[in-house]
């Protein structure tokens, strides 16, 4: 009897878990999406790297839920998944013609008056600095370690990229 | 809130994406297992297929000679054995690991801490008794010693985990580190802190110890360089360097002989430049205006000063007074952003190496400018450069 009443405090346990990541996503999945849709620049993309992310976060939530803080698990990981497709993209194009890629943007910027314009004309590790610095608070050298680089290199590009936003915002204010 | 941050939110709202249901993540997890399946299915027959054909019997461990053990004292409290390097072998984010302590010379392997999810950094201490590594399991700061037995030795200061550099003493189990803005010096062995004081300004390096261990630099934004005497918390004002549109201070590199001090500074609205001066912050000069900041490394005797542009296409080696100058390709084309990649000089100070963001790039390249190139493998490289392991986190 004690052994059964052990099984299903056993099951009420993992079902509980269970049930804790459900409430996980659906409270951080929508930010989530929008975060790496700001990143990347495609839908398409940054659907498929949040749902990647919550997939792997959802492996390991035992280990994860018992973290200082999931959500920056769960961002560490989505990072890893847009830095990991990001090299291979390059490493792709690099192949092929033989030449570093070209800066990545949305498509011809047409309007340049505008914050939207500006951040479309970022590269994309520009816009995944800025987006962990400064909109979502993360440290230089925490932000360093998710996107693979040092602090120093985060730093720099969150400042240029906050001159380029800075000039467009001037702009609109004329 | 931050102006721009205000702003960025408000992109970020104007942005709807649909939902994501949790079905689909279901769904995904169902995929991902059957393909797992089929994958390991595929792996287990061309096993069986291959077993057959070779005929064997049984798969074997690494045969020790009697007396291997004999040999290294089991008590020893010297962690660190000859010039071991240390190594992560999960894969980051993927797959957990173990931190373990390889063999240059033979590959072979020790573990020195098991299961683990992600290693940001783990180097030995300068008297090879103790391994400080970052983790975000339990996240915080975690040393080990001869005993194998993890211990935090600093819990996480920030949300999401333990995040401010941190340099081991080149002299003994300290460790200097910025913690709620004040210089602190960790003992690894007793867990003792000493706390040297606020730090002045927005510091944006690393701290770094002088080559005798008593004195600690920092450098903040906008140019301005401290040092604080270890032993009395004596601070002073080291060097304000010269030139306009100063940002972050990124990197501060001592010669091993202690006389130079090479410091790499983030400029408005981007790029860096490369400043040279002496261990007492005199005679600052600048060495490279409007730089793209690869790596920098000093020699192993402090004669020479190695730096890399972004593309570690090419290497500088510059004397401390500017009076001479070598250059050379390396015929690499790596991301070698400064913290993006590794520069190390060989121990007697006649190649150098490095491994990239791209790539492990396996050659060493005559530190003369002579055209020499060496083959280089991974562990002799990370031999060279100290013996750490830091998550590139390549693919």
């Amino acid at each position: 009897m004690e052994h059964a009443e052990a099984m299903w405090q056993g099951v009420d346990r993992v079902v509980a878990v269970e049930h804790s990541f459900e409430d996980f996503f659906e409270l951080e999945q929508e930010r989530l999406l929008r975060l790496l849709w700001m990143v990347t620049g495609s839908l398409q993309e940054a659907e498929d790297i949040v749902q990647d992310a919550f997939l792997r976060v959802w492996e390991r939530w035992p280990r994860v839920s018992a973290m200082e803080s999931p959500t920056g698990y769960l961002h560490h990981a989505a990072m890893n998944l847009f830095r990991n497709r990001h090299r291979r993209a390059r490493l792709a194009i690099r192949t092929a013609v033989g030449a570093d890629p070209p800066v990545d943007a949305f498509g011809p910027v047409e309007d340049r008056i505008s914050v939207s314009s500006a951040l479309r004309g970022l590269t994309r590790k520009q816009r995944a600095a800025l987006v962990l610095t400064d909109l979502l608070g993360y440290p230089a050298d925490e932000a360093g370690r998710m996107l693979g680089v040092r602090g120093s290199t985060v730093r720099s590009l969150s400042s240029s990229a906050r001159a380029a936003l800075r000039s467009a915002r001037e702009l609109a204010d004329e | 809130m931050s102006d721009l941050r205000s702003t960025l939110e408000r992109e970020l709202g104007r942005l709807a994406p649909p939902r994501i249901s949790f079905d689909q993540i279901v769904r995904r997890r169902e995929r991902k297992n059957r393909q797992q399946r089929i994958r390991a299915m595929v792996v287990g027959l061309g096993l069986a297929i291959a077993l057959g054909l070779l005929g064997l019997s049984a798969i074997r461990s690494t045969p020790r000679t009697p007396g291997d053990d004999a040999t290294r004292p089991p008590t020893s409290p010297v962690l660190r054995h000859g010039g071991e390097v240390l190594r992560f072998t999960g894969v980051p984010w993927e797959e957990p690991g173990d931190v373990v302590a390889v063999d240059p010379a033979t590959g072979e392997t020790r573990v020195l801490v098991e299961d683990l999810l992600l290693v940001h950094d783990a180097r030995w201490s300068a008297d090879g008794r103790w391994v400080a590594y970052g983790s975000d399991d339990g996240p915080g700061l975690w040393g080990v010693g001869a005993e194998l037995e993890p211990r935090r030795l600093l819990a996480p200061d920030t949300p999401g985990g333990w995040a401010g550099p941190w340099t081991w003493s080149p002299t003994d189990a300290r460790i200097a580190l910025v913690l709620n803005s004040r210089l602190t010096v960790l003992d690894a062995a007793s867990g003792d802190m000493t706390d040297l004081g606020r730090v002045v300004g927005d510091v944006t390096s690393a701290p770094v110890w002088s080559p005798d261990g008593t004195r600690i630099l920092f450098g903040a934004r906008g140019g301005s360089l401290s040092s604080v005497d270890v032993r009395s918390g004596e601070r002073s004002l080291l060097a304000s360097l010269p030139g306009w549109n100063l940002d972050s201070m990124d990197r501060i590199a001592w010669s091993p002989d202690g006389a130079h001090i090479a410091v790499v500074n983030d400029l408005v609205p981007g790029g860096g430049r490369l400043y040279l001066m002496n261990a007492d912050g005199s005679q600052v000069r600048t060495v490279v205006d409007d730089y793209l900041p690869g790596e920098v490394a000093w020699s192993p005797d402090g004669t020479w000063l190695a730096y890399t542009n972004l593309s570690g296409s090419r290497i500088w080696n510059v004397s401390p007074d500017g009076s001479a100058t070598i250059s050379f390709e390396t015929g690499a084309a790596h991301a070698c952003a400064l913290g993006e990649c590794v520069l190390a000089w060989s121990p007697d100070g006649s190649m150098i190496a490095f491994q990239a963001d791209g790539g492990f790039v396996s050659s060493a390249f005559a530190a003369d400018g002579g055209g020499e190139t060496v083959p280089i493998d991974e562990l002799t490289f990370l031999s060279w450069s100290g013996g750490s392991y830091q998550c590139l986190c390549r693919e």
